[in-house]
């Protein structure tokens, strides 16, 4: 969706912007007060992680809306809808109903049954060493995707909006998310999440608010004006999906990936109990459902007012619909609102996945594998920090290297690959009796390794990247077929191979995801 | 419970407090089995709520896969069916959360609190039983 050319002349997107710079530079300053402020308060592994438990639901569930609602959902559906209609509406709703499953089957046993990563609770009664190698790889597998997707748009969209070089776009992103996660850990991080997400559903209502000035308060006179205009063909669906199997993958990965990102579950620690946990997926999931009906009358106003046809003359991918509605509307001032709000967007879903991926490194594989459960005291602590470090520069090399990559396309395989090597294991270990840890560990390896093996066999890889005549796997998302062969192989290996005292431990298990710990 | 016999077996006064062990497993047993029963009472709530979501998002997708010409239709001036159906998928994702969320708000977290003190009262009945037993072990024989 983010393929981003050079601007055309028309628009003063792309040229340095003061006010856009002045809100960057207040974001900016805000969001490292906070850190400063989080840092002398993140003190111990509890505090680095989850923000010492102390973060209410309703705090909880604005930053869960932050970590999910990236620029690809902004700019993105935005610039789908208003150059392609209706089908743009496939991922609004496709990327909201993965919150009901999360809320259903793994909000609260994952409070209960773990401390810091999804991998507690799959380890917690399972031989720990196997299932938290396993899940690591799942977990930086889905991290890496993502992160690129992120570092990817950034570079792009600062370019556009700022006129800033993608590369030091790219840096200054890399640097910014490394300074929130070193020192101010979660409690950092969640609180610049809360801050993006005011700002982003605060943005979009306004801009929403005035995008229906036009048109009496009326949606439907909205619709009608772009069927109009447009052909009663932009309220049907089109062109986008022309392979139903496709589309059903698609559908599969972005409903049961959601209950497998890292960055999403590890926020389940950073609340107290069981029952805010709850209580903030059901407001998580008020907030980014009322963000996904604005995108709606963002993307049909962005049509109408601004036209497909001069959006893509500023960026064939779509994506710079809604920032050109804002300079319609509200002038330059208001673009240079929009496109810092845009900027928190990546700034935050970026430290939260760099924060996720370094509790893998240091909590599931140098705590409890290399140290074997019993490290040096503040040396978790220390390999977390490491761990954050490489990250942020491993992730501004490949946002370098991976240069003008589609985004959703890329976000579209991290939700696979949550999907297909995180979900199945985490819900079986919950859910089945039997699921003995080899079962539980070949689920999340083969389930990652199907998923990114037939991701190298698709069309995007084989026919449009190394322009080859076809591939041999005909799907462009794999999900549909790796998640079930994650589930069939957990379930099989456990059969064949199952833990000596797995019916003990499912008991203590089971109590535990009702009472708590204890 | 595997994990009670086994303790059960351990045990070095395993003879002596046989009455005793067959107190402590009867309360704790019963206390295990109304847990049990809560967990699958949520998990069959959570079961029917996911696959209720999975059909409305799956019966959208598949609209929309093999019967666009329908999704076309008009059900007033400005809104097709489809648009229609789009926001309604996303009303209903609220609706499921706000079902589940009021169903534990109400009849779960009671639940739970019922069993955690149930438990409690096992452990502090198994206890009572296992002093006297240390106390008179010729009578429990």
């Amino acid at each position: 969706m983010i393929a981003i050319q050079m601007p055309a002349a028309t628009s003063s997107i792309g040229q340095p912007n003061a006010v856009a710079i002045a809100f960057f530079a207040l974001f900016i300053a805000a969001t490292l007060g906070i850190t400063w402020w989080a840092a002398r308060r993140t003190r111990t592994t509890d505090d680095f992680y989850a923000a010492g438990r102390t973060v209410t639901a309703g705090q909880n569930g604005l930053a869960l809306a932050g970590d999910y609602m990236s620029a690809a959902s902004f700019l993105g559906i935005a610039g789908l809808v208003a150059t392609s209609g209706f089908d743009g509406l496939l991922y609004s709703t496709g990327w909201l109903v993965g919150w009901p499953v999360v809320l259903f089957l793994v909000a609260e046993p994952l409070r209960n049954l773990g401390r810091y990563t999804f991998a507690d609770v799959v380890a917690a009664r399972l031989n720990p060493r196997p299932v938290r190698i396993a899940a690591a790889v799942g977990t930086l597998a889905t991290i890496t995707f993502y992160l690129i997707a992120q570092m990817v748009g950034a570079g792009g969209l600062i370019r556009l909006l700022l006129g800033v070089p993608y590369e030091l776009a790219v840096v200054g992103v890399g640097f910014a998310m490394m300074a929130y996660v070193l020192f101010g850990g979660m409690l950092a991080t969640t609180w610049v999440q809360i801050v993006k997400a005011v700002l982003l559903l605060g943005g979009a209502a306004m801009l929403a608010l005035l995008v229906l000035a036009q048109f009496s308060f009326s949606p439907l006179a909205l619709f009608a004006a772009a069927a109009e205009r447009y052909g009663d063909g932009v309220l049907a669906p089109g062109k986008l999906v022309q392979n139903p199997l496709d589309a059903l993958s698609l559908g599969l990965a972005l409903m049961f990936g959601t209950a497998g990102l890292p960055h999403i579950l590890m926020r389940f620690y950073t609340v107290p109990d069981a029952r805010a946990a709850r209580r903030s997926v059901f407001f998580a999931t008020g907030l980014i459902g009322l963000f996904y009906l604005l995108t709606f009358v963002l993307g049909f106003g962005a049509m109408v007012l601004v036209g497909p046809e001069a959006i893509r003359a500023v960026d064939a991918g779509g994506n710079m619909a809604a920032p050109l509605l804002a300079e319609l509307l509200g002038g330059r001032p208001f673009l240079g609102f929009i496109a810092a709000v845009a900027f928190a967007t990546i700034l935050a879903v970026v430290a939260g996945l760099a924060l996720s991926g370094a509790a893998a490194i240091s909590h599931d594989v140098w705590a409890s594998v290399v140290r074997r459960g019993e490290p040096r005291p503040g040396e978790e602590l220390l390999v977390a920090r490491i761990a954050t470090v490489c990250l942020a520069l491993i992730a501004m090399a490949l946002g370098v290297v991976f240069k003008g990559q589609n985004v959703a396309f890329m976000v579209g395989l991290a939700f696979a690959i949550a999907a297909s090597g995180n979900f199945p294991a985490l819900l079986l270990a919950v859910f089945w009796p039997r699921t003995s840890t080899t079962g539980a560990a070949a689920s999340m390896v083969v389930g990652t390794v199907t998923t990114l093996a037939l991701i190298s066999a698709s069309p995007a890889i084989q026919v449009d990247l190394l322009q080859h005549d076809s591939a041999w796997f005909p799907l462009r998302n794999p999900a549909i077929v790796s998640m079930p062969v994650s589930f069939a192989v957990g379930m099989l290996v456990s059969l064949w191979r199952p833990d000596p005292d797995g019916a003990a431990r499912f008991a203590a298990l089971e109590r535990r995801t009702l009472l708590g710990a204890e | 419970m595997t994990g009670d016999d086994r303790e059960n077996q351990t045990a070095a006064t395993r003879a002596a407090s046989a009455h005793a062990a067959s107190a402590r497993s009867t309360s704790t047993d019963a206390a295990l089995r109304r847990m049990r029963a809560v967990a699958r009472t949520r998990w069959r709530l959570a079961g029917a709520l996911t696959a209720a979501m999975i059909v409305v998002y799956f019966g959208f997708l598949g609209l929309v896969a093999w019967a666009p010409q329908r999704l076309a239709t008009r059900v007033t001036e400005g809104l097709s069916l489809g648009v229609l159906l789009g926001a309604l998928v996303i009303v209903a994702a609220w609706l499921l959360t706000w079902v589940y969320v009021r169903w534990a708000n109400l009849v779960y977290d009671p639940m739970v609190a019922e069993q955690r003190a149930a438990l409690v009262n096992a452990n502090n009945a198994e206890q009572t039983a296992a002093l006297a037993s240390e106390r008179k072990p010729g009578e429990q024989r």
